[in-house]
């Protein structure tokens, strides 16, 4: 509805929204004001600013959580997921967008499934054994990319439509080959809708509690959610350093999310609503 | 759908020769192969270099609550001395019993799990899934071997972790507050004289009790002792009708009114306004600073609280459920299991290394305790305990608690006695919360094929 | 015809084998544990037991008959049902407000999606601190002067709706993204037209906006439809089920089947879960099919 003029009933409204958006301002700040406390008066559970700015805590909960390493395994897990997915997914929603056969039809509803039915905890566990990548990451990896495909397909199918068939056609003159084609012209297109596959594939995964509370059984595979899980069993009544945790979880997705906004938006526009 | 099927499987031979060696022909491939090649290189990697160190690591999992810091002092000294490392593992209670369930059933389980033994064998059914210790040369030092041995078997399934027997469960006070309020060593021997005690402190404007009831295991402690006291002169009859489904937990008063009791604390006012949403650690920080006087726990309160307030003194007192002048202790030990796996020797020398009276020292010297083995000295143990072992324990003034009667319900009382418990802690009618459990009990026996459920 | 033609022209472009990649890794890490997941829901299998051997149905029997699986029956229902509609609804009236041309808009939007990109461990324990007795939903309530000393989390008759609300928090601005793309894919002429015509506000929006909305809205409901059934994560990190099963859901309760070791019932809930998410999914995509149009 666009280009209005700014009345002062829009300034109201604009008001009420700046109201309203407490709703969410205010506990974020209970916890990023309270990771800087100390513990008592974290526990307080207000949103006042600390009385004194401590910067320890970061400190302090970065070295008893092992959230270096947390980091690392979590990085690397989040990037593997997301470059895998987004690979195979471009590929797979490539071929089945472009062919309107049975079998891309097929394929579409059968990779739905995975948007709709829950993980098989057991089985799943029982076939990692099976490959002999149980406990490990790259087990994990797999599983994640597996869970993340429904997705994937689902956002990258609905956008294919809308890149014109009559490039694959000139690129094909020029000598393309399907895989150089898929490279070099339709990849590049795709960016839009892939930035926002990364982001939700890579902050689901980042996010992700369950998968590696199940599948992963030793320290040296923990995740960044999982310290926090496991440090608030530990530390109950140091809010201060759960409130710490909890913002070094959450700041590298509130950056991510921030510097590729405008893909998301752009994203969703693209892929999800045309669908 | 026959032609796609054939496509599918030539498709699925391409893709496998693709991926044993051609797949770098194009740049498509090779990106996807190489996210896949870091992955798989860092995992690689890490295995490597286990394997480079003789493999001589552990992984251990373990509660969050109270045993972690004892498993911190024995790890790292025997990875200084002996080489073997120990990859912890610590988790909210809640949940830690049914990971280690998950991760034994699906044959992927850690080299060494710390639970209570032999409570918990059945739960993770240590006959089929752990090693046997009964060889281990640790097992005739033991202080009470026959409390570890599994009643269904007579095998012993786990070390004790250093304690030779666990669970004083009663009041444990902040000895200077409680003088302050009027009460050096107070020893009610009667629930009178209790809920008198009780009474004035409150009108003294202290609220006397501190409860944790988001941990509803700490909740519990008050009917398992509870229960355990009132019932027991009957304990010999009582409970194997309760196991062969001949009496329902709502038909016995005694049980009804210990819960009715527990409620009275709270609607009497004597306990904490937020117990629901407290849990077990932050009791320590209020009774050290005076806050509260005093909490319902066992004796892992006081060893925790004595950690971090080690200038503050506890007293304790027995609670004299059903007028009687009688704790009841748990017939378990802290328990270190072996699962059956590929590192099951490695384990079981790491418990030798951790059983030897060096290592044992350095814990008690932290943790003083009734030790474990005979030829090791635990150590002056805490005043509070002090007193329920001595004037109770010693002098035989004691039965035991209502959960060592259920090892087999274990796997459903957290989630459902604990529960119910908690719930009449908030209103609920005891009568009806017993009546429920009673429903769950019954299906859950009756899943398990138990005699006289079907 | 010329289609056709045009088809078999250009498939050789887009061969069958770069689905495979694609197909193997979903087949296999997904596919095959649902398949595995049908036969353990047939089994005994539980953690006590060595002999395992088919049951047939017996599983589902039982599990139908469990008090507790009806009680989390009834509350993923009122999970479900509340979040679809408060999600979507508060979603597109932001989405509305945020196309009146706010100047803070950017900002506004920013906000309100943040909480989507938040792990559900740290929303959880971030409304446990909120919603305590000494919490700040109280310390505001007691501020604007409503004396409050509830426990919300750990009383049975607010526990749920806690999970209610935490869910709500955190995914109303996942909704009203794509709410927005939905109104920004709506041509600016169609409403001039409407206005030329004298239509009411009102019936702009019954009859112009919603049916034009129709693929957002199949988006949104159909994610949130499976979001409300799925449900798990939200309340193992807040409620824990708890009190007692007051807060208890159908994937709290596969969780605590698991931990009691019965694999086999756990699993059947599972399958239980997946038919009844599939049935329903269908159902609402076929409902808003009928319904979409295009002017």
């Amino acid at each position: 509805m666009g280009s209005r003029k700014y009345t002062w009933k829009t300034a109201i409204l604009e008001i009420c929204m700046l109201v309203s958006s407490l709703v969410i301002v205010i506990p974020l700040l209970v916890v990023l004001f309270g990771s800087f406390k100390t513990s008592s008066e974290a526990a307080r559970y207000n949103f006042r600013p600390p009385d004194v700015w401590l910067f320890d805590n970061y400190r302090q909960v970065i070295e008893k959580a092992h959230l270096w390493l947390a980091m690392k395994n979590s990085t690397l897990i989040t990037v593997s997921v997301v470059a895998v997915t987004s690979l195979v997914c471009a590929l797979g929603a490539f071929i089945i967008g472009r062919r309107k056969d049975r079998l891309s039809r097929f394929l579409g509803t059968f990779f739905s499934l995975g948007l709709i039915v829950p993980m098989c905890v057991v089985p799943t566990i029982l076939l990692l054994n099976l490959l002999h990548i149980n406990n490990t990451k790259i087990g994990l990896i797999l599983v994640l990319i597996a869970s993340n495909i429904a997705w994937g397909m689902f956002l990258l199918t609905n956008f294919i439509d809308t890149i014109p068939r009559e490039l694959d056609e000139a690129a094909f003159i020029d000598g393309c080959g399907p895989l150089k084609l898929f490279w070099h012209v339709i990849l590049p297109l795709l960016k839009p809708v892939l930035m926002t596959n990364i982001v939700i594939v890579g902050m689901g995964t980042w996010n992700d509690l369950q998968t590696p509370l199940y599948l992963l059984n030793s320290g040296k595979n923990i995740t960044m959610p999982l310290t926090v899980y496991n440090f608030k069993g530990q530390y109950f009544s140091e809010w201060n350093l759960i409130f710490a945790d909890m913002v070094l979880v959450a700041i590298p997705m509130v950056i991510v999310y921030i510097v590729c906004q405008k893909y998301i938006v752009a994203g969703i526009m693209a892929g999800a609503v045309k669908g | 759908m026959k032609r796609n099927f054939n496509v599918f499987v030539a498709g699925t031979m391409i893709l496998a020769s693709v991926l044993a060696g051609c797949g770098g022909e194009t740049p498509a491939a090779e990106t996807g192969g190489n996210a896949q090649e870091t992955a798989t290189a860092e995992t690689s990697n890490q295995e490597t270099s286990a394997e480079a160190d003789g493999d001589r690591i552990l992984s251990v999992y373990c509660s969050k609550d109270a045993w972690k810091d004892q498993c911190v002092i024995a790890a790292n000294l025997i990875e200084e001395k002996y080489g073997i490392k120990i990859d912890l593992v610590t988790m909210p209670n809640e949940d830690i019993e049914s990971v280690i369930s998950t991760k034994l059933a699906t044959n992927d389980p850690p080299d060494i799990f710390l639970s209570n033994a032999p409570q918990t064998v059945e739960q993770y059914n240590a006959t089929q899934t752990c090693e046997v210790l009964d060889n281990e040369p640790w097992v005739e030092r033991l202080a009470a071997a026959d409390l570890l041995k599994y009643s269904g078997d007579g095998h012993i399934y786990a070390m004790p972790a250093w304690n030779s027997s666990t669970f004083f469960g009663g009041v444990y006070y902040n000895k200077e507050k409680m003088k302050e309020l009027g009460y050096e060593n107070p020893q009610p021997k009667t629930m009178d004289e209790f809920w008198a005690i009780l009474e004035d402190i409150k009108g003294q404007g202290v609220t006397p009790l501190y409860m944790t009831d988001a941990d509803a295991w700490t909740t519990q402690i008050w009917t398992t002792v509870g229960w355990g006291v009132a019932l027991s002169d009957q304990k010999d009859t009582v409970y194997k009708e309760l196991l062969t489904n001949k009496k329902k937990f709502a038909d016995i008063p005694e049980m009804v009114e210990i819960l009715q009791q527990l409620q009275d604390i709270y609607n009497n006012g004597y306990a904490n306004e937020n117990h629901a949403s407290q849990t077990y650690d932050s009791g320590i920080a209020v009774v050290g600073n005076g806050e509260y006087p005093m909490v319902i726990q066992g004796e892992w309160f006081e060893d925790a609280f004595h950690a971090e307030f080690p200038e503050v003194e506890l007293g304790s007192f027995a609670i004299p459920f059903a007028n009687k002048d009688m704790i009841a202790t748990g017939a378990y030990v802290t328990g270190i299991f072996v699962p059956k796996g590929e590192k099951s020797e490695l384990a079981k020398e790491f418990l030798n290394y951790w059983a030897s009276e060096e290592i044992m020292n350095e814990v008690y010297a932290k943790y003083p305790s009734a030790s474990a083995f005979h030829d090791v000295d635990g150590g002056e143990i805490l005043p509070a305990q002090k007193n329920l072992v001595e004037n109770y324990v010693n002098t035989g003034k004691y039965t035991y608690e209502f959960d060592s009667y259920f090892d087999t319900a274990r796997p459903i009382m957290e989630d459902y006695l604990f529960g119910a418990i908690v719930q009449v802690t908030m209103g609920k009618d005891p009568l009806e919360a017993l009546q429920e459990w009673d429903e769950r009990y019954y299906d859950f026996m009756k899943d398990k094929e138990m005699e006289g459920f079907n | 015809m010329k289609a056709k033609k045009k088809k078999c022209r250009t498939d050789f472009l887009y061969p069958k084998y770069l689905l495979l990649p694609v197909i193997l890794i979903f087949v296999v890490f997904f596919i095959i544990p649902v398949i595995g997941g049908c036969f353990i829901s047939l089994t005994n299998w539980d953690i006590t037991r060595s002999g395992v051997r088919f049951i047939g149905l017996d599983n589902y029997t039982s599990i139908v008959q469990d008090s507790s699986f009806k009680k989390s029956v009834v509350n993923t229902l009122i999970f479900a049902i509340s979040i679809v509609v408060s999600r979507n609804v508060l979603a597109l009236l932001l989405a509305m407000i945020f196309s009146k041309g706010l100047k803070t808009r950017t900002y506004l939007r920013t906000i309100f999606y943040i909480p989507a990109i938040l792990s559900y461990v740290v929303v959880g324990i971030m409304f446990n601190a909120l919603f305590q007795m000494d919490g700040t939903v109280n310390q505001i309530l007691n501020f604007f002067g409503i004396m409050c000393r509830k426990e919300w989390v750990a009383s049975a008759d607010t526990a749920l709706f806690t999970v209610i609300v935490e869910d709500i928090w955190k995914w109303t601005g996942f909704h009203m993204m794509i709410y927005i793309a939905g109104l920004a894919a709506i041509p600016q002429d169609f409403y001039e037209a409407s206005r030329i015509d004298g239509a009411s506000s009102w019936k702009q929006f019954r009859y112009l906006t919603l049916p034009l909305l129709i693929p957002a809205l199949t988006v949104n409901i159909t994610q949130s439809i499976i979001g409300g059934f799925r449900v798990f994560e939200q309340v193992l990190t807040l409620t824990k089920g708890g009190p007692g099963h007051e807060s208890t859901v159908v994937g709290m309760m596969i969780y605590e089947y698991f931990g009691r070791g019965f694999y086999g019932k756990a699993t059947a809930i599972t399958m239980l879960l997946s038919v009844v998410v599939v049935f329903v999914t269908i159902f609402v995509r076929r409902f808003f099919e009928s319904k979409e149009v295009s002017y």
